[in-house]
């Protein structure tokens, strides 16, 4: 009798996203009877079975990690197409530069056996990164953190980039126990992200350090001493220069507390409250993809493409959104957890908790649960330094994925050997 | 289309984007489940999953799991944690094809291999003999890892190789290290082989002893066992000066072996007790009248 072939799970998922998001690009054709729309319809589908069949061949990597990825940018492509065809193009070009560096990230921590020599310039350049903002100021003229660098009509946010040494420094470091060093570094990071007033990437920054810390060194005193030192600065610090230095932080938390009150004025509250509007237009269900009016909030395509999101799609659907997410840190733990060795398992910690901590910060921001900051939505958010350095991250993870089960093949054929101590 | 039919349209689709969505979210929760359900099961059958080792203390016979990578110490958070030494003492790490490489945490560690200090690391080999302090331990390897052979294991390798009849039998010869002190691997009708009971022995510094295989062909005439013998058992039964090393594992006609005639009354097997103290390998002398050694593969040809 002939067996039934059992199909893969991760193949039958990524089917699913294939009509996902054929239905998507197809009802969007529908709209305008665009060419681009139509050339999508089969273009994203064939794009996601060719990143999910293909590129797991050639590099090892996590299959189901990978397929929710490619979910997430797939959906960032279509809500960027959705708005302006042009940037639904940019989108998917900066996906694949995203892809690349995913796979660069990947064979780094693949075949570099050593980080010590690494560290220290991974250190100065960090530093050197983080100071550039400084000096090109003009790219940060009108807006509220100086954390841009402008190159022409490009721009780019170096504390994104250097969020990808600050992993691998800091998990070398910790998996090395050199706690002190980790600690000065980890203040030296946050000094320079304080001095631009890029309190939300700070807030990556400190809030993946101190779980690394912890999943370190197991100890909740020198943690809980650290996070109660942390909070007793920054109070201070706010108290000392809120009227000055800090003032936009000031009006950001002004903005949280009541953005009605300062609606109409310069800075104040309009983007939170357009965002409320919208997601309270969208209701459970959504207004439907193509029928909403997203574009009524500032910086719709950046920091608040989730409310275009839960306008057009529901509460219902950015709930099973926000499971992908989780589901993504709960892989990311899981690799963690099954890593041979110190520094692997701290790195993938680390990806975990930055990736966690931006999505909660961003979507929270939004959501007027904490007050606003300047992050994006990983996956979903326009730009190529935020799409590229999400991806170095989950290219870290998926590193770590591959060595994993080569040394579980490993120890499968250390356990068939009989005997000890026989050479090859 | 018309707006107000494109509208229908996408109010419809959103139920079917919201269903695909949620078949999406349960096919990778479901994925991830099973996944770590059949992860645990694998590593249940592979408790030394991780590891490529293990540190025996000489004296005290505790056996400590050496992983691929981290800290020997006595601290919490150490990897390799044996009581009594300092927080943080060495860094351990597996290198593909070098061995185990130990690197002190700090300078003025008194940590030695082999009798010499190992400086600013050095790579440790199985049968390793580590001195941390007042402790010593031995370091023993899985069998499998791509490491050079120490003289030590050679030398205790080549001896299980030529040992004589009645300390091998049909099963397993070199029993790797249990953990769970579970005691040799079973074998049909014979006693085995414990490692455990045997001491290595124990070399100066010379060239190990060359087998007898190649200096039978080097010197063209029988091999001399020297003054081994072994109790109960007949092993005068080789005649070496019909064997002509000119073809290579093929005798010729005048190398004829002549097996012995079977006497059921004097070739009775008499395992020795492994209780007992193991007895005691003296290495071979040039003497004519001492029986030759026989390979465990040429026994019962």
């Amino acid at each position: 009798m002939k067996q039934k072939k059992r199909r893969n799970p991760i193949d039958l998922l990524t089917g699913v996203m294939q009509v996902f998001f054929f239905a998507a690009f197809f009802l969007l054709f529908l709209k305008d009877w665009s060419v681009e729309a139509l050339v999508m319809a089969f273009a994203v589908p064939a794009l996601l079975y060719l990143t999910g069949a293909v590129l797991p061949r050639l590099f090892p990597m996590d299959k189901l990690l990978l397929a929710l990825i490619n979910f997430l940018c797939a959906l960032g492509i279509l809500l960027q197409f959705r708005y302006s065809a042009s940037r639904g193009f940019t989108q998917a070009f900066n996906y694949a530069l995203g892809l690349v560096a995913m796979i660069g990230c990947s064979l780094m921590v693949r075949h570099i056996r050593s980080w010590k020599l690494l560290t220290v310039p991974m250190m100065l350049a960090s530093c050197g990164l983080l100071a550039l903002p400084f000096v090109f100021r003009a790219a940060n003229a009108g807006k509220g953190a100086t954390a841009w660098v402008g190159f022409g009509s490009m721009t780019m946010q170096p504390s994104e980039l250097v969020k990808i040494l600050y992993v691998l420094i800091l998990s070398f470091l910790l998996s090395r126990r050199r706690v002190v060093t980790s600690m000065i570094f980890i203040g030296v990071m946050l000094g320079f992200l304080v001095l631009q007033r890029d309190l939300g990437t700070a807030a990556i920054y400190a809030g993946t350090g101190l779980v690394l810390l912890y999943a370190a060194t197991h100890s909740k005193l020198l943690t809980g001493g650290i996070l109660a030192g942390a909070a007793g600065g920054i109070s201070v610090m706010y108290l000392l220069f809120r009227d000055s230095y800090f003032l936009t932080v000031q009006n950001r938390i002004n903005n949280w507390l009541d953005p009605f009150a300062t609606y109409d004025k310069l800075g104040g509250g309009y983007q939170i409250v357009q965002s409320l509007i919208a997601i309270a237009n969208g209701g459970w269900w959504g207004t439907g993809l193509g029928l909403g009016s997203a574009e009524m909030i500032p910086e719709f395509r950046t920091d608040f493409i989730f409310s275009a999101l839960m306008n057009e799609f529901g509460l219902v659907f950015a709930a099973l959104i926000l499971c992908v997410y989780m589901l993504i840190v709960l892989r990311s733990a899981d690799i963690a957890l099954r890593s041979a060795s110190a520094f692997h398992a701290l790195l993938s910690t680390a990806c975990a908790a930055a990736f966690a901590l931006q999505t909660f910060i961003i979507i929270g921001g939004i959501t007027k649960l904490i007050p606003m900051t300047g992050v994006t939505v990983p996956f979903l958010s326009y730009g190529g330094t935020s799409i590229v350095s999400c991806m170095a991250l989950m290219g870290l993870i998926q590193g770590t994925a591959g060595l994993n089960e080569h040394l579980l093949k490993e120890d499968r054929r250390l356990a068939d050997t009989p005997g000890e101590g026989a050479a090859l | 289309m018309g707006a107000a039919l494109y509208q229908l349209f996408a109010l419809g689709a959103r139920y079917l984007f919201i269903i695909l969505a949620l078949l999406v979210v349960l096919r990778a929760a479901r994925s991830l489940l099973h996944e770590h359900h059949e992860r645990k099961k694998i590593l249940k059958k592979l408790p030394d999953a991780g590891k490529v080792g293990e540190l025996r203390d000489i004296e005290t016979g505790s056996c400590y799991p050496l992983p691929r990578e981290g800290v020997l110490g006595g601290g919490h958070a150490a990897d390799v944690r044996i009581r009594g030494l300092r927080r943080r003492t060495a860094d351990v790490a597996f290198v593909d094809g070098k061995g185990l490489l130990i690197t002190p945490c700090r300078r003025g560690t008194n940590i030695q291999l082999d009798g010499e200090d190992i400086g600013r690391g050095v790579y440790a080999l199985h049968n390793s003999v580590l001195t941390v302090g007042n402790r010593r331990f031995l370091v023993r390897l899985f069998a499998g890892l791509s490491v050079p052979r120490s003289v030590r294991w050679q030398a205790a390798a080549e001896e299980e190789l030529y040992a004589p009849d009645n300390r091998l039998t049909e099963g397993i010869v070199f029993c790797p290290p249990v953990y769970e002190e579970t005691g040799p691997l079973p074998v049909m009708n014979a006693p085995v082989y414990a490692p455990q009971a045997y001491e290595a022995p124990q070399y100066e510094e010379e060239e190990p002893a060359e087998p007898a295989f190649r200096r039978r062909r080097a010197e063209g005439s029988y091999y001399d066992a020297g003054s081994y013998t072994v109790q109960g058992m007949d092993t005068s039964v080789y005649d070496p000066a019909s064997y002509t090393a000119e073809e290579p594992g093929y005798p010729t006609e005048e190398a004829v072996y002549q097996p012995p005639q079977y006497q059921p009354e004097e070739a009775v097997y008499t395992p020795p007790a492994y209780q007992a103290e193991a007895p005691v390998y003296t290495p071979p002398q040039e003497n004519t009248d001492t029986p030759p050694r026989r390979r465990r593969s040429e026994r019962w040809n």
